[in-house]
């Protein structure tokens, strides 16, 4: 098997958060499955605690000055060591890479692009395909991988060309006690993490539908919300405290959650985990959730169909009314056998489909066909008539 | 640049202080290359122009175009080509126009000309990237005119050269270097007139020339993958007969038939523009998957029967769709 000297080059310099991500962990899967060597290139903006994680990971701290961007210092790194990437890694369909996508193929034209889109419908629909640099820097991505079945639909139609199917997962030795969940060990408690507040994540939603559905309920449960809370957000609780008081001590804001086995014992107990966002790419804190056997409740953002297996393990909710949310939040709660059973169904979905190190084998087989393809298989040309 | 006219003809002024450049002799009465059916030098109802009172007048509004002397002579230089076709005959003719730049006013004067010799002649400017082409018959048009720097496809190009029936002619035209190597059997024989970075290439269409670029065509291109196509298909008959079969457990099965459904995703792609089920690539795409994900599970010891049952669904579903469209 060819083992590759992997690189990862970011749009904007990296933050330790973002070590744990799909940009970086679905990499980094990669290289522990077929790579020689992994190297981070981006301009360093703060301590990076979470590379501990990343055995045998290198980070590249770019120089970077006022007039030398972050950018502009990777496309010199990569058009110096070219030649020793053979697969460069970026991430989002982002203008910024163009000059990383040249500078990187002008100096080895043997090397292999991989463009991980983490897109969205609406993004999809906005990309300048008819401005020939950025058409060019997407022709030289030699594989382009997408992480929604919807999106992907799009694009094959918007762009003509292969864009694979490769979703967030989860990089399962990151997890290792996570196979060790149990029904049992679950809690009634509806989880959802992300950073509250903010306009994308519509927190609100939740928390009022939790308090609509909340006098409905047969049993007591328990709202958990983890991450960083805007200022916003902080007053939209301080004041549905004031208005729910009863209510609001079943609702936990436990603040962000930055270690793992921290974070692990928030989803080893919910029953539910619940999605509100307006808008997503496809969240990394789905498979999280799902390899403990959550069930999701989903607002209808492009990948709730892979999320809920087309409705099979989970609940979208095609509105962003509080009642509508409430309502499924509420048949989820009162159906416990459901939820039970979902369980094993949910966890073993996430380890067929969303497991990173099956998607690495992946990668791997599609780097395969792309070089038998391109040094003596077949060209289709792109035939217009 | 001027254009000067006389009694010989009309001329492009070379202000240089050399001879000025002849372009189009003025037409005698007996001249038979010259038999359109407008008044050649003089109507009778002064209030119509002759054909040779409006061939000045273009010219002239040519030269208006432009405050360049090289593109005001390109473009006499081509004006002056297509009257001498236009009016070699009375037959109506057909002129294609292959990326020519529009909205410089020239594709006006040119039709308008065109029209003027004989309403029952047209003109269609098309662009490469467009799919008009297709809508063209083989051997049709009389005259094919092409920028050569606009024209981004080398198929496309070949395309046009079919559609000029034998005895027609082909000129091409660039302000540059001709852009595809390949283009040398059209442009060696052809006649050649340059001025400044300027040139015009002339040349008659035979079927010689048709044979030489009809295997470019895209109609060969489309074939050649239509022929892929059946290819893959064929190799892939003991993978789709596995929805047939209760269970199967070859690993080598399912890499190889991952590589052929990539190769069949490439190919239906590159037809994509003429395919009416156009979900057939991304049906191919999540089929290959799956494909893959039960290679990797068999290979790496885990159960694969889950995806083998998908693999078997999607095939199961995709075969009628492709035996519709093919």
């Amino acid at each position: 098997m060819k083992k590759y000297n992997l690189c990862f080059v970011p749009a904007y310099p990296l933050q330790n958060v973002q070590l744990m991500k799909d940009r970086v962990v679905f990499p980094y899967a990669c290289f522990k499955c077929f790579g020689k060597s992994f190297t981070i290139v981006s301009q360093a903006v703060e301590d990076y605690p979470y590379l501990s994680y990343l055995d045998g990971a290198l980070f590249c701290a770019l120089s970077c000055t006022d007039t030398i961007s972050h950018i502009h210092a990777a496309a010199e790194y990569v058009a110096e060591h070219a030649l020793e990437i053979d697969l460069l890694f970026l991430f989002g369909p982002r203008v910024e890479y163009i000059e990383v996508a040249k500078a990187y193929k002008e100096n080895n034209s043997n090397g292999r692009i991989y463009l991980k889109l983490d897109a969205n419908a609406e993004l999809m629909n906005a990309l300048p395909l008819d401005h020939a640099p950025y058409a060019d820097f997407l022709s030289s991505c030699d594989i382009i991988s997408c992480e929604a079945l919807l999106v992907q639909q799009l694009i094959y139609h918007k762009w003509q060309r292969k864009v694979e199917y490769i979703p967030n997962g989860i990089y399962l030795p990151f997890y290792t006690d996570a196979l060790s969940a149990r029904y049992s060990d679950k809690e009634n408690v509806i989880l959802t993490v992300g950073r509250l507040g903010t306009e994308q994540k519509n927190s609100h939603l939740l928390l009022y539908a939790f308090a609509c559905a909340y006098p409905y309920l047969k049993e007591p449960w328990d709202l958990v919300m983890v991450g960083s809370l805007t200022d916003e957000f902080k007053e939209i609780v301080a004041s549905f405290s004031k208005e729910f008081p009863q209510i609001a001590k079943h609702i936990h804001l436990t603040g962000s959650i930055t270690d793992k086995a921290g974070l692990s014992l928030e989803y080893r107990r919910a029953k539910i985990f619940a999605l509100s966002s307006l808008i997503e790419g496809f969240p990394n804190v789905y498979a999280e959730a799902g390899v403990y056997g959550c069930t999701i409740l989903t607002t209808a953002i492009d990948a709730a169909p892979d999320m809920t297996d087309f409705g099979r393990l989970g609940k979208t909710v095609d509105s962003f009314e509080v009642m509508p949310y409430s309502k499924a939040l509420l048949e989820l709660c009162q159906n416990q056998r459901y939820l039970e059973e979902n369980f094993s169904r949910m966890r073993q979905y996430i380890l067929q489909y969303f497991n990173y190190e099956k998607s690495a084998e992946q990668l791997r087989l599609l780097l395969e066909f792309e070089t038998e393809r391109t040094e003596g298989g077949v060209s289709y040309e792109h035939i217009e008539q | 640049m001027n254009i000067l006219s006389n009694e010989q003809g009309i001329y492009l002024e070379n202000t240089s202080g050399k001879d000025n450049i002849l372009l189009i002799p003025k037409p005698d009465y007996d001249n038979l290359q010259n038999l359109t059916r407008k008044p050649l030098l003089r109507s009778y109802h002064l209030s119509f122009p002759s054909l040779w009172d409006k061939t000045v007048s273009c010219a002239q509004a040519i030269a208006g175009l432009s405050k360049e002397p090289t593109v005001t002579a390109g473009a006499e230089f081509i004006f002056a080509a297509l009257y001498a076709k236009l009016t070699s005959n009375s037959q109506r003719k057909s002129i294609l126009c292959l990326d020519m730049p529009t909205g410089n006013g020239l594709i006006e004067i040119l039709h308008d000309f065109i029209v003027f010799v004989n309403p029952a002649n047209s003109m269609m400017a098309l662009s490469s990237r467009s799919c008009g082409l297709s809508a063209v018959q083989d051997r049709s048009c009389h005259i094919l005119l092409c920028c050569l720097e606009q024209c981004a496809d080398f198929s496309a190009l070949c395309d046009a050269v079919c559609k000029v029936r034998p005895g027609g002619f082909l000129l091409f035209y660039t302000f540059g270097q001709p852009s595809f190597p390949g283009l040398s059997f059209l442009l060696t024989p052809a006649k050649k007139l340059s001025y400044g970075s300027f040139t015009l290439y002339e040349t008659a269409s035979d079927t010689n020339l048709f044979s030489q670029a009809a295997p470019y065509t895209t109609d060969a291109k489309t074939e050649k993958t239509l022929n892929d196509i059946a290819s893959i298909v064929d190799s892939l008959l003991p993978f789709f007969s596995l929805s047939e079969t209760p269970q199967t457990a070859d690993a080598s099965l399912y890499l190889s038939s991952a590589r052929l459904l990539s190769d069949l995703e490439n190919a239906l792609l590159s037809l994509y523009d003429l395919l009416e089920n156009t979900e057939l690539p991304l049906l191919v795409n999540r089929l290959k998957r799956e494909t893959m994900y039960c290679y990797i599970a068999m290979t790496g010891g885990d159960d694969y029967i889950p995806y083998e049952n998908k693999v078997k669904q999607q095939c199961a579903a995709l075969i009628p769709l492709l035996e519709q469209e093919f």
